[in-house]
């Protein structure tokens, strides 16, 4: 079972649109993917074909027995739960991310949790073989956010992999092209890789589909097969 | 003036690696991480956020050095 978290250092960086766009680049590998939206404003359903209307979710249940009725799956495969309605105060998102191990049917399995951005990481509880993306963008916010964000990490001895994913990179921009190479060179954990600015994952999302099924061959999807591929290296890191 | 004579060139032959692994790497490493440290100071001076943020951060770097020596010197 590999757990893989996905927070936006702030609100708007992209961070559902990647979750989506990951859990079906890794579902090419014909490995079981769960997706769970712990995002209350993360939509991440509509994102995987679930239609507009449709408003449960786990947080309307009492319980992860009775939730796991709103588990769905989409087209390619993946298997998603939604947030919903919040209309029932008996589950919290800490008892979700603890109960999807009943879930774990090989270990081979991917558990994509979307982590609101104002909840903090260290109300995660998390193990060594976690691995925990922030998202960031590439603006002077993104970069001071950062630095806060290690300072507190150096504080907690942190045991899981923590890394920053740049998203929505605009090579045309003279300040996000500056940044990047600051953070590639300077900013401790920063992933060696980075998700570009692709109208294509905006499309997808109108089409209620995500960019592997709408545009095989653009910059978006290369992007996330990249994606795929490093956090398949970093996980198999934690079986050796 | 360009000095065409030199070869100018983005990618390096292997020839160049193992130059520079030779003269940079470690016993164990086998890469070796360019950076441009002169573009990245640039970068900073050019935008005031960023250059607050990299004061901030050395002089934290440089206060926790401080300390370490006081505590050492205090032994």
């Amino acid at each position: 079972m590999k757990r893989i978290f996905l927070k936006g250092i702030k609100g708007g960086t992209g961070t559902t649109s990647i979750v989506a766009n990951l859990a079906c680049a890794l579902r090419k590998s014909n490995v079981p993917v769960y997706a769970i939206d712990l995002d209350p404003k993360g939509d991440l359903g509509l994102h995987l074909g679930l239609a507009w209307e449709h408003q449960l979710g786990w947080s309307d249940y009492p319980n992860f027995a009775s939730a796991c009725e709103q588990f769905h799956q989409d087209n390619d495969g993946v298997k998603f739960l939604p947030y919903g309605s919040h209309s029932n105060l008996g589950l919290d998102f800490s008892s979700i991310i603890e109960s999807c191990q009943q879930l774990n049917d090989s270990d081979d399995s991917w558990f994509l949790f979307d982590c609101p951005a104002h909840v903090d990481v260290h109300r995660y509880s998390l193990n060594e073989d976690d691995i925990f993306l922030e998202i960031i963008n590439c603006d002077a916010i993104c970069h001071s956010f950062a630095f806060k964000r290690l300072n507190t990490l150096k504080q907690a001895e942190s045991s899981w992999q923590h890394y920053f994913l740049t998203n929505k990179y605009n090579s045309a921009s003279e300040l996000e092209s500056d940044l990047l190479q600051l953070w590639q060179t300077e900013l401790p954990l920063i992933a060696p890789l980075y998700i570009n600015k692709d109208e294509v994952i905006k499309e997808a999302t109108a089409f209620r589909n995500v960019a592997i099924n709408c545009a095989p061959y653009s910059v978006a999807n290369d992007d996330f097969e990249t994606l795929a591929g490093w956090l398949v290296s970093r996980a198999s890191q934690n079986d050796q | 003036m360009n000095d065409f004579a030199v070869k100018n060139s983005h990618t390096l032959t292997q020839y160049d690696i193992e130059k520079l692994l030779r003269q940079f790497g470690g016993k164990e490493t086998d890469y070796v991480e360019i950076v441009d440290v002169e573009k990245n100071r640039k970068t900073i001076e050019k935008y005031p956020l960023l250059n607050d943020i990299a004061l901030a951060t050395t002089q934290t770097q440089s206060t926790k050095k401080i300390n370490k020596n006081a505590i050492k010197n205090h032994k």
